[in-house]
């Protein structure tokens, strides 16, 4: 999720190709080349260039009307029925396939090609958390090279948040009020209530919201393919 | 759209092409796939085709909320949308 301008000009994206296991777009006005997973310019006259990121996320359409009950919701043109249909069953079936798919320039066996990880970026550094830990551990305090982070998982609703632990200089460590639900986490340090948006609901700290960190949501394959430096959350090193 | 309003053609020429390229039906990959630049959106209560449990990607900025299924972005690939004056640029 972009802004769909750069420096002031709003420009038109068409979908031209693969690079790596990631596709790129073409902008109409320069003729320049964007790399989707990151907003990259690398090729033509805007090349160095960033498309700015818009925070997103990712969750259940129930779970998102309950948060926003003011949502739009984007409507699907009936004339690309068939088109829907074909893609949704073609993504159900992608996570089985072995292979990642033609044009991977890079492979790194620290994972399953296929395994679904939250893809984080803090001060320049990269982590990747496994969807599988994340269910099994839905409160992660982590730590990024220098950065204190926080990341919850609600399995009912597929959801990840990251947030910085850091409230005006004070490092918090979070844990679920209830074990294995995380509508409701809870401080070590104030004992105040948070919900899983990071907003404080009760307690001392009442009325903070802490920093969110957008997760992007990858299969292995494409993350490690554009963050070769990336860390990877592992239990068993904590 | 304002700009449809302002401009007729733009709105005709969606009109007109979008039903032809729908005649061509869809390559086992899905495609050919066609960017979305011109989004329509319904309040959710009207949203009756969406289902509860299926995966979106939401945005919320500068008081407007929006949801994109999955089911219908993984299509496009590419939604050039609004939120009130930003433009922006959905990815799937």
């Amino acid at each position: 999720m972009f802004r769909g301008d750069v420096d002031g000009r709003t420009l038109t994206f068409e979908r031209i190709g693969l690079k790596g296991s990631n596709f790129f777009m073409r902008d109409r006005e320069t003729d320049s080349h964007w790399q989707q997973i990151n907003g990259e310019c690398f090729e033509g006259p805007l090349k160095g260039k960033h498309l700015e990121m818009i925070p997103f996320l990712l969750t259940t359409w129930g779970e998102w009307r309950k948060i926003h009950p003011e949502t739009q919701a984007l409507v699907p043109e009936p004339a690309y029925k068939a088109n829907y249909e074909v893609m949704a069953k073609r993504n159900t079936n992608l996570p089985s396939s072995e292979s990642p798919g033609r044009g991977v320039f890079r492979q790194d066996s620290r994972l399953p090609p296929h395994e679904q990880v939250m893809g984080i970026e803090v001060n320049g550094m990269h982590k990747a958390y496994p969807l599988a830990s994340l269910r099994k551990q839905p409160v992660l305090n982590d730590q990024v090279g220098t950065s204190s982070i926080v990341v919850v998982h609600n399995e009912p609703s597929e959801t990840t948040t990251v947030f910085s632990r850091d409230v005006n200089g004070r490092m918090l460590v979070f844990h679920e009020a209830k074990p294995g639900v995380v509508d409701t986490l809870i401080d070590d340090q104030t004992h105040s209530r948070w919900t899983p948006y990071g907003e404080c609901t009760a307690g001392k700290m009442k009325g903070k919201k802490l920093d969110t960190i957008v997760p992007l949501p990858s299969f292995w394959f494409a993350w490690a393919e554009f963050y070769p430096d990336t860390q990877i959350y592992s239990a068993a090193a904590h | 759209m304002k700009t449809l309003g302002w401009f007729p053609s733009i709105g005709l020429s969606v009109v007109l092409i979008a039903p032809l390229g729908a005649q061509q039906p869809p390559q086992p990959n899905g495609g050919p796939f066609v960017e979305q630049r011109a989004p329509r959106f319904v309040p959710a209560r009207q949203a009756d085709f969406m289902m509860d449990g299926e995966r979106v990607v939401g945005v919320n900025q500068s008081g407007v909320a929006k949801g994109y299924a999955v089911r219908f972005m993984a299509f496009h690939h590419i939604i050039q949308d609004q939120l009130k004056e930003m433009p922006i640029l959905a990815t799937w």
